[in-house]
């Protein structure tokens, strides 16, 4: 008897992410997004998400990736974090994936430290790697910074 | 009679409570009864206290005599209306003989303000109506000849009063967009002073509804919030508080120092005495006469070297020179003036002495201080207009401490060695 844990995927220069999906509130293609003057750059702007306002976080530029070519637009997927509703910015949404525990491992030491503070572990699938999101650092973005 | 007022629960409390003859809740009814304001059935059904609240209803008067204005049951009315729509309430208690408690609960964050709308690099912000004094809009030639620099810092005399301008491009580090001819200037206040925000464009004034913004941008201290506009599309509130702030309108501790010290000498009637000197062809700086001890004139060839510090003998001490022009970073260096004789002015504290050297001295005026716009640069406390004309006000202190930090400390190590 394994657990099972599900996940919603999605891509970010070609590695597939996930999050859990019990974290996940929604998921919607490109909006407009209202830029603020003097934020962390790796806050894209704000989006009115039916009357809520909440923080677009580029995520490639969070994980310390190269931004997305200019002519592709970034979904939305937003998740609930204890610092609110945020969305996080990635290339593109894939499934949600049911994925057994005997196949996670911890992150191995080798990988960009950007990467490995966010990253909770690794599930190896058939011919891919799914890196799992600490969702709550990545919203975090004066982490590293004293927080004020 | 006592006055309240009070935090509790998000919300300020404030209470009004005499000890006169109260409200009798019978002779409310009766009046009630009497001008339709409810039925018998009513009447019969309702408690002490609901009777008291009566005085809200519309309609309803204790008055005798009507006139234009009184007695026609609207006042307390209005007073109810106008808080409820604020989200607040407000409540009356009364025991007759013994007094009255009226309690007025209002939230403490309003969540819809009256905001002016304005744009700025593309996009809008919103400003609280609550820090707009006024607009101020310049035109092409009006805008070049009435903004003046100080030191590149732009200020605009709002009917002879200096007003510090901040752009709010450059404060949001955004580009301009347009390059236009006219002058947007929202006058705005925070705490108690004054400053033109120069903006592109104004639109309108509108109700907004506040919404907070993400932990991930609490640190930004130019935005409170951001609403929701008609279109769907966000605009950012602008924090007045910390706008003014973060250009140094507001600086931070010495500021505030300087601003007290010209509220009491100011405000109180306390004309001060100044003396003002120049050190450049045409500026005017000014020092209160009180911290002058003496004003000398040294010959060049009395300077003598002491380490880094230049020195002259004086009254047989030994007095350090501090060069004004290098300390304030103006002009040329004075070192290599020709000018044979030095102007100084003497400034002592603890018993020592500091000679400022400065280019020439120009007057001294009786002015009461008000110091117009706060300190854009060391060694200048303020600035404010004597003699209608701009005039910086020196911080003698600063200037000295930093051209010899061991001026002041120093003295209070001799002293201690001297009591040992």
């Amino acid at each position: 008897m394994s657990e099972q844990k599900q996940f919603c995927t999605f891509y970010l220069d070609n590695h597939m992410f996930g999050v859990k999906v019990e974290q996940v509130q929604e998921v919607f293609r490109y909006q407009e997004m209202t830029k603020v003057p003097l934020a962390p750059p790796v806050v894209r702007g704000l989006i009115n998400l039916r009357g809520q306002i909440i923080t677009a976080i580029d995520l490639r530029q969070r994980l310390g990736m190269e931004p997305l070519p200019e002519d592709k637009l970034p979904m939305n997927v937003v998740v609930r974090t204890k610092d609110g509703v945020v969305s996080l910015l990635v290339d593109e949404i894939a499934d949600v994936l049911e994925v057994s525990e005997e196949t996670h491992e911890r992150p191995p030491e080798t990988i960009p430290n950007e990467v490995r503070q966010l990253v909770l572990g690794v599930y190896k699938l058939s011919g891919k790697l799914l890196l799992i999101l600490d969702s709550e650092k990545a919203v975090d973005v004066n982490a590293g910074v004293l927080a004020s | 009679m006592l006055l309240r007022a009070f935090h509790e629960g998000g919300q300020v409390n404030i209470e009004i409570i005499d000890d006169g003859g109260g409200i009798d809740p019978e002779k409310i009814k009766n009046i009630a009864l009497s001008k339709n304001v409810i039925t018998q059935e009513q009447a019969d059904r309702m408690g002490d206290r609901e009777l008291v609240n009566l005085i809200f209803a519309a309609g309803f008067s204790t008055a005798e005599k009507v006139t234009n204005v009184s007695g026609r049951g609207v006042g307390m009315d209005v007073v109810r209306t106008n808080i409820e729509k604020i989200g607040g309430s407000v409540d009356i208690q009364s025991v007759p003989g013994k007094g009255t408690t009226l309690r007025v609960k209002i939230p403490l964050t309003l969540a819809i303000i009256p905001a002016l709308i304005i744009t700025t690099a593309g996009e809008r912000y919103a400003i609280p109506q609550v820090n707009l004094l006024e607009l101020v809009r310049l035109d092409g030639e009006e805008a070049k000849k009435s903004i003046e620099l100080i030191q590149g810092a732009p200020v605009y005399r709002l009917r002879g009063n200096l007003l510090p301008l901040v752009s709010l491009n450059d404060e949001l580090k955004v580009a301009k967009e347009e390059e236009s001819e006219a002058v947007n200037i929202v006058v705005l206040h925070a705490d108690d002073r004054q400053f033109g925000l120069v903006v592109e464009g104004i639109s309108d004034t509108e109700e907004i509804v506040v919404k907070p913004l993400g932990k991930q941008l609490k640190g930004i201290s130019a935005f409170s919030g951001a609403t929701i506009m008609g279109d769907g599309k966000l605009a950012l509130i602008l924090d007045v508080m910390g706008l003014a702030q973060k250009s140094r309108v507001i600086a931070e501790h010495q500021e505030k120092s300087i601003s007290k010290e010209a509220a009491s000498q100011g405000a109180g009637g306390d004309r001060q005495t100044l003396l003002i000197f120049g050190l450049e062809k045409d500026d005017r700086i000014a020092i209160p006469l009180s911290e002058v001890a003496r004003l000398e004139e040294f010959r060049r060839s009395d300077v003598e070297r002491s380490g880094e510090q230049d020195v002259v003998q004086y009254r047989g001490e030994i007095m350090p020179l501090i060069y004004l022009k290098e300390a304030l970073h103006v002009g040329g260096e004075e070192r290599d003036s020709d000018k044979e004789l030095m102007q100084a002015v003497v400034f002592t504290k603890n018993d020592r002495s500091v000679g400022l050297i400065v280019e020439r001295i120009i007057d001294i005026v009786e002015e009461s201080v008000t110091v117009q716009r706060g300190a854009n640069r060391t060694g200048v406390l303020g600035t404010i207009v004597v003699q209608d004309r701009v005039t910086d006000l020196l911080d003698v202190e600063n200037v000295v401490q930093a051209a010899d930090p061991s001026f002041l400390i120093e003295t209070k190590e001799v002293a201690l060695v001297e009591e040992a």
